[in-house]
């Protein structure tokens, strides 16, 4: 029970928040008209999830059968989200200048690219995960017929991981405008991160790239990926207690200057125009 | 405006999706599984693995976690080489994992806890 709960939180957790930041950030730019974008994208990648994981769980197709198919899926996914959400953070961080400027106009552009942007985003925030997490659902399902523990376990970790998504959004979204931008920029920075590191850890296994055993550090004794707090901070950050050199390289090499660029102090409109009318 | 750019998105999202699938699952023949899955038993201290001889080809493992932490399954070629991994066995659940193996020297291992080594065994694939 305890150990498909876990994994249900894990599965359930990276996708929950980001898309909390979405509906956070639409509802702070006061467009809830296009909430659509985000439920959209979320409702799309959970049925071409779900119906895809009983395809390969109940007939004999040959698509994404084998593990090298599902890694490369898996990675390359695992990729565009990490373009995708970097991109978004900028583009945030520049809607919030204009708006800040109260240039309602360029908002409004920034707004119509952003649309899609959000809807893309959602949709492959969900999907990421979503193929494996449909798989694994199904094969609990099977299980059911001897014991429902692993379908409620699930379920209940899925549910759990919404819950905290949506306490999260609560709190994010009655910050002032100028920090909400900050926090969540910042933590989706960390998420893509994450995302970054696990795909790369992918294609190490996969043989594509090297190192797979050397590693930078391992830690799975003091961080059990079996516990409570393994399972958030994977669930979050992707954090893996067994981390490889490679990994952590690039890790870094992406948090260091995309946080640096992202916190870098806006320059005012006042003193500024044409800095801003060019960015915006 | 909303409902037209989420249609366009979804159509875009689904078609993205099916080329990559398709993309995916070209090179996925080789020769067809002999006979139906091979059993693992995986429980938290032991890792049994039904046929421990093949014939070269495509085939699937159906790993059984019977233990209380949550277990992997994987076959590694010489050098740990990963050929092929199955992450996320809940305790009670059955996952299948399929390989194309050619013929030569494999190792099986469960994981269960998701960390170390694990639980290792030789398994040999013949032409």
């Amino acid at each position: 029970m305890l150990g498909n709960y876990l994994i249900g939180l894990r599965e359930g957790l990276e996708a929950a928040l980001v898309v909390s930041i979405l509906v956070a950030y639409l509802v702070r730019v006061e467009r809830r008209d296009r909430l659509a974008a985000v439920t959209g994208g979320v409702s799309v990648a959970v049925a071409v999830s779900v119906a895809f994981g009983a395809m390969l769980t109940y007939t004999s197709t040959s698509l994404l059968r084998t593990f090298e198919a599902q890694e490369a899926f898996g990675g390359t996914l695992s990729i565009v989200a990490v373009g995708l959400v970097t991109w978004m953070v900028f583009w945030m961080r520049r809607a919030a200048r204009s708006m800040k400027a109260e240039l309602t106009g360029r908002l409004e552009a920034a707004l119509v690219v952003g649309t899609v942007a959000v809807g893309v985003t959602a949709f492959i925030a969900v999907a990421r995960e979503g193929l494996e997490t449909a798989l694994f659902f199904w094969s609990a399902v099977q299980a059911a017929e001897s014991t429902a523990a692993p379908v409620s376990g699930f379920s209940l970790g899925i549910l759990t991981a919404v819950v905290i998504a949506w306490l999260l959004y609560r709190r994010t979204v009655r910050l002032d405008l100028r920090r909400f931008f900050t926090w969540t920029g910042a933590g989706l920075v960390l998420v893509a991160a994450g995302v970054l590191a696990y795909g790369i850890h992918d294609l190490q296994e996969a043989g594509w790239l090297p190192g797979l055993s050397t590693l930078a550090f391992d830690i799975s004794a003091q961080v059990p990926p079996g516990s409570w707090y393994g399972t958030l901070l994977k669930g979050t950050l992707n954090f893996t207690p067994q981390t490889t050199v490679l990994q952590a390289v690039v890790w870094v090499g992406y948090v260091v200057p995309v946080l640096v660029l992202f916190l870098r102090p806006v320059r005012t409109a006042a003193r500024q125009p044409a800095e801003v009318r060019s960015a915006a | 405006m909303p409902a037209r750019a989420l249609t366009s998105l979804g159509a875009v999202a689904v078609a993205a999706a099916a080329a990559a699938l398709a993309g995916c699952g070209g090179d996925s023949g080789g020769a067809p599984a002999t006979s139906g899955p091979i059993p693992v038993r995986a429980s938290d201290s032991s890792c049994e693995v039904g046929q421990t001889t093949l014939p070269a080809g495509t085939h699937t493992f159906a790993v059984t976690n019977a233990g209380s932490q949550i277990t992997e399954f994987y076959v590694y070629a010489p050098g740990d080489r990963v050929v092929g991994e199955v992450e996320n066995i809940g305790p009670s659940l059955t996952r299948n994992l399929t390989v194309e193996l050619p013929a030569g020297t494999y190792q099986t291992a469960c994981k269960p806890g998701q960390s170390g080594t694990g639980i290792r065994a030789p398994l040999t694939v013949t032409n």
